[in-house]
């Protein structure tokens, strides 16, 4: 019987064991990437066995047996461990920072002890041909000179005997003995990713002296290669990674990528030149625009859900506009009765009025366009924390959110100074805006607010920022009247004059609620509230509990300590909605 | 009926196959896990509890430890994670714990109340340390501050702070580099520290013996009564400004400082003249030398010349002098 169909035949019964993966038929190849080996080739989902691989192995063990002991190792891959691409990412990055050129080695020597490990445990009837594979690899490592590749081999087997009672023990020389004591009590199966990347540290570092500088094992599994992973399927993992693993498993991987897989482009962006071209910068607002790609992709795992109000908006709507001679083509209902001396549908003779599209102001349920202020004072995590920082992330994901329902988006950035950015539909500077920092205390000056968004023009997308200088220019193009009232900082919002700009906005603020002048702004909030709503998302629980006493109008506070409390978050009435939804439906069938 | 229908098999489905049975000890994990969910912010005491409680009966090695320090570090707690390393060293039979993992994030509470006898040997980038430790803590990485030990404590490294507790049975030498060395918290501490190395700020405010063999910018500044301040080295302005004990300028400053307040402020000129209290110093001087390569050697030295046996000491050659003290 050939070897493909004898393959075919052992595929058949594991795939069954394996409950059916969703990988390919397996291949029989000439060779992997020149070597003789087996691997799971991520780009085709397909496990490839080589030739000479199965040739070399022949020699010790029945071809049936190499095939099942192959099949069941690679498919353990895919269906035990790692299982997850974001977790091989994950836990390669973690070996390639802590043991540098050997870390990938040191991975996949682990992630190998984890599969066979797993299946293993899962499986009582198998384990013969993986043991024994095991034991010829280590012959065969030891035939070609190459001492390490048949200790680490031994060593497998010796701890799947130490933590399975039914498997024969493994004799070890004192050499192997002895780095065989670091390794024996280090778990490997059924752990978080924590406990995996503990886990992978101390085999890392029992191993770490044997192994040489460029460490070429032939008998090692190929699993564990960054190079053959599909670009989409990167991206795909570091958005996983994110959500487990937050911003610093993130960054981890993709140092790791950038010195492993410098043809990855990230389609969230790796620069940010198009962000800094957005205006002129302040000497004391530090801009993280290279933090973008981040936040881009973090907010990309959360949906925000906005409940729309009725604006006043321009709807388009079609005129009567002119009229012409009746061509026949026309339509017969825009013709002109009373102008058409009697002849009805002559051509060149009976008119018929034309239509031309003009606006019409009318009030619409729609998503408002959105204002966000973003509290960036020094005790507000920074964008490039090792955590990176829930405040921006909730911008982000606001901002994303309303900008995808066809909303402008603009904000402002405040510390004891003001940068703001007027509503537009170019979103790349509010990310911009939102990643910048002022550092400092926080006393946020609701007067310079209140004039920047009096002069804010939409569509506007440039920085302002509330410095001296932009005051005085501000200032000088007041009248007489309203210089009057920012000399006499006056408190009260002029309804009047902003409502029309207010109404089409939400107005919401991200700070952690410690800020020095809170009567000033419940008083800016209390004015806003009659024109427009507010949502004031608190990072912090003790900030959350003070804002929470505060009775304001049309304001809703939301607590946004943890990235996970912005899962699943609508904004505006959810409640009320669900409670009219009931009274309205209910018992309707 | 049950009976009847046990004798069918599944439709569609194989009897599952039976599993081997796997061991491994995971208690230290999962108490780990459960401290850093559970750790309290607030309150060092009430850290260093939880983590005792979670981790009774539990074994473990220092390797062990270290490892999951590593594979935490993304954890939101992931600072206080020092209070659960001090739990499992403290309770370990080894004497000497050398902490040398490379972490991203700066750790507190590690070495809290390290027991006497024990030593404690950091090689890596640490936060806080050695709160009320009476084991002998040694620097030889970074460290953010030493937190009011009651042992000894050697710095090689650099370190933010020592901040020397009021209880203190061992002294704070340096080797390395330091920002500031002394005590806040009163009752002031008795404990002598001696500067091999380079300091900012150097027993300002303190109560014992300070002395002075490297470099040190301010020196004794507002030393209180009871101390001693000896400078061999290299010191900056000031010398002693606002002191109110024993300023003695073995080597001159930069400029000297103690004039009103002090006890007893003499330059190297004023000590040149009294000659039994020169070679005094000159005594002490060379017995602290080889200090300057063993930490041992200076602590034994230091074990003898107490603050209160130097005060008495330089008192008496003083007076026997015929000057007034």
């Amino acid at each position: 019987m050939s070897l493909d169909k004898k393959m075919k035949e052992i595929w058949a019964r594991e795939k069954v064991r394996f409950n059916q993966p969703a990988i390919k038929e397996p291949e029989i190849v000439p060779s992997i990437e020149g070597q003789d080996s087996a691997a799971f080739d991520w780009l085709t989902r397909t496990i490839q066995i080589s030739k000479g691989f199965v040739k070399d192995l022949s020699k010790y063990m029945t071809e049936e047996d190499i095939l099942k002991g192959c099949l069941r190792h690679e498919t353990g891959h895919w269906v035990y461990f790692p299982r997850e691409l974001s977790d091989q990412l994950y836990l390669s990055s973690q070996a390639h920072q802590i043991f540098k050129g050997k870390g990938l080695p040191i991975y996949q020597f682990y992630a190998d002890l984890s599969n066979e490990g797993h299946i293993l445990k899962n499986h009582q009837t198998v384990g013969k041909e993986i043991l024994q594979m095991r034991e010829v690899f280590s012959k065969m490592a030891l035939g070609k000179g190459d001492k390490v590749s048949s200790m680490l081999n031994n060593f497998l087997r010796a701890m799947y005997a130490n933590s399975m009672k039914d498997l024969p023990p493994v004799p070890l020389n004192t050499e192997e003995q002895k780095v065989f004591e670091k390794l024996k009590d280090i778990p490997f199966l059924d752990l978080s990713l924590d406990d995996h990347v503990a886990s992978l540290y101390r085999f890392g570092k029992a191993i770490e002296n044997l192994l040489p500088e460029h460490c070429t094992n032939s008998t090692r599994c190929k699993h564990g290669k960054i190079d053959g992973i599909p670009v989409k399927e990167i991206d795909r993992a570091l958005s996983d990674i994110l959500d487990k693993k937050g911003v610093r498993g993130y960054r981890m991987v993709k140092k790791m990528l950038k010195d492993l897989r410098p043809d990855f482009q990230d389609p969230y962006g790796d620069n940010s030149d198009k962000a800094a071209a957005i205006g002129a910068g302040h000497q004391n607002f530090a801009r993280h625009d290279e933090q973008i790609p981040l936040y881009r992709r973090w907010a990309a795992n959360y949906g925000v859900y906005i409940v729309k109000r009725p604006i006043e908006s321009d709807e388009t709507a079609l005129f009567r506009q002119g009229k012409k001679d009746f061509e026949v083509g026309d339509s017969v209902q825009k013709l002109d009765i009373f102008g058409s001396r009697g002849q009805i549908a002559m051509p060149g003779v009976s008119k018929v009025h034309m239509e031309e599209e003009g606006t019409l102001p009318s009030v619409a349920w729609s998503v408002p366009h959105l204002n966000l202020g973003i509290d960036s004072s020094g005790s507000m995590p920074s964008p490039d924390d090792t955590r990176g920082s829930p405040a921006v992330l909730a911008a982000f994901v606001l901002g994303k959110n309303y900008h995808a329902n066809g909303s402008m988006v603009g904000g402002w950035n405040f510390s004891e100074d003001i940068a703001f950015v007027a509503p537009s539909r170019e979103i790349e500077p509010f990310y911009s805006l939102m990643c910048g920092r002022w550092g400092g205390g926080t006393v946020l000056n609701t007067e310079k607010l209140k004039k920047l968004l009096e002069e804010a023009r939409f569509g506007d997308s440039r920085v302002i920022y509330s410095d001296e200088k932009d005051l005085q220019r501000i200032y000088e193009r007041l009248s007489d009247e309203d210089k009057k009232k920012v000399t006499d900082k006056s408190l009260i919002l002029d309804m009047k004059k902003v409502q029309a700009k207010y109404e089409k906005l939400d107005n919401v603020i991200i700070t952690d609620g410690f800020i020095g002048n809170i009567e000033d702004v419940v008083s800016y909030l209390n004015g806003l509230g009659k024109i427009t709503r507010n949502f004031v998302f608190i990072t912090d629980k003790r900030g959350y509990a003070d804002w929470n006493k505060h009775k304001l109008p049309n304001t809703w506070v939301y607590l946004a300590e943890k990235p996970e409390d912005l899962k699943d978050l609508a904004l505006a009435r959810t409640k009320a909605l669900n409670t009219e939804a009931n009274t309205n439906y209910r018992g309707v069938r | 009926m049950s009976q009847l229908a046990y004798k069918f098999k599944g439709a569609g489905h194989e009897e599952p196959e039976r599993k081997r049975k796997y061991t491994s000890d995971i208690r230290l994990q999962e108490a780990f896990s459960k401290y850093l969910d559970n750790v309290i912010v607030d309150g060092v005491g009430e850290r260093y509890i939880l983590a005792l409680k979670l981790t009774r009966n539990i074994k473990a090695s220092v390797e062990e430890v270290d490892a999951l320090l590593v594979g935490y570090q993304g954890h939101r707690n992931f600072e206080q994670a020092g209070f659960f390393a001090s739990a499992i060293f403290n309770s370990i039979p080894d004497k000497k714990i050398v902490f040398d993992v490379k972490l991203e994030e700066l750790v507190d509470g590690l070495c809290y109340e390290l027991p006497k006898g024990k030593t404690f040997v950091n090689k890596a980038n640490v936060g806080t340390i050695g709160f009320h430790s009476e084991g002998m803590i040694i620097n030889e990485g970074e460290a953010s501050e030493i937190a009011l030990p009651k042992g000894p404590s050697i710095n090689y490294g650099t370190i933010d702070f020592i901040e020397v507790g009021p209880d203190v049975k061992g002294p704070a030498i340096n080797y390395g580099n330091v920002s500031r060395i002394g005590s806040t918290t009163e009752p002031f501490s008795n404990a002598s520290l001696l500067n091999y190395g380079r300091i900012e700020l150097f027993g300002d405010d303190y109560s014992s013996l300070i002395i002075n063999m490297g470099t040190a910018e301010h020196m004794a500044k507002g030393a209180q009564k009871s101390s001693v301040a000896i400078n061999y080295g290299k010191t900056g302005e000031n010398f002693g400004s606002g002191a109110h004990g024993i300023v003695l300028a073995a080597k001159n400053p930069d400029s000297f400082g103690a004039k009103v307040n002090a006890r007893l402020a003499w330059t190297q000129e004023d000590i040149n003249e009294v000659k039994p209290l020169k070679k005094y110093l000159e005594e002490l001087r060379e017995k602290l030398e080889p200090g300057r390569k063993d930490h041992n050697q200076a602590l034994a030295v230091l074990e003898k010349y107490t603050c209160t046996n130097v005060r008495k000491d330089i008192e008496k050659i003083v007076r026997g002098a015929g000057y007034e003290i």
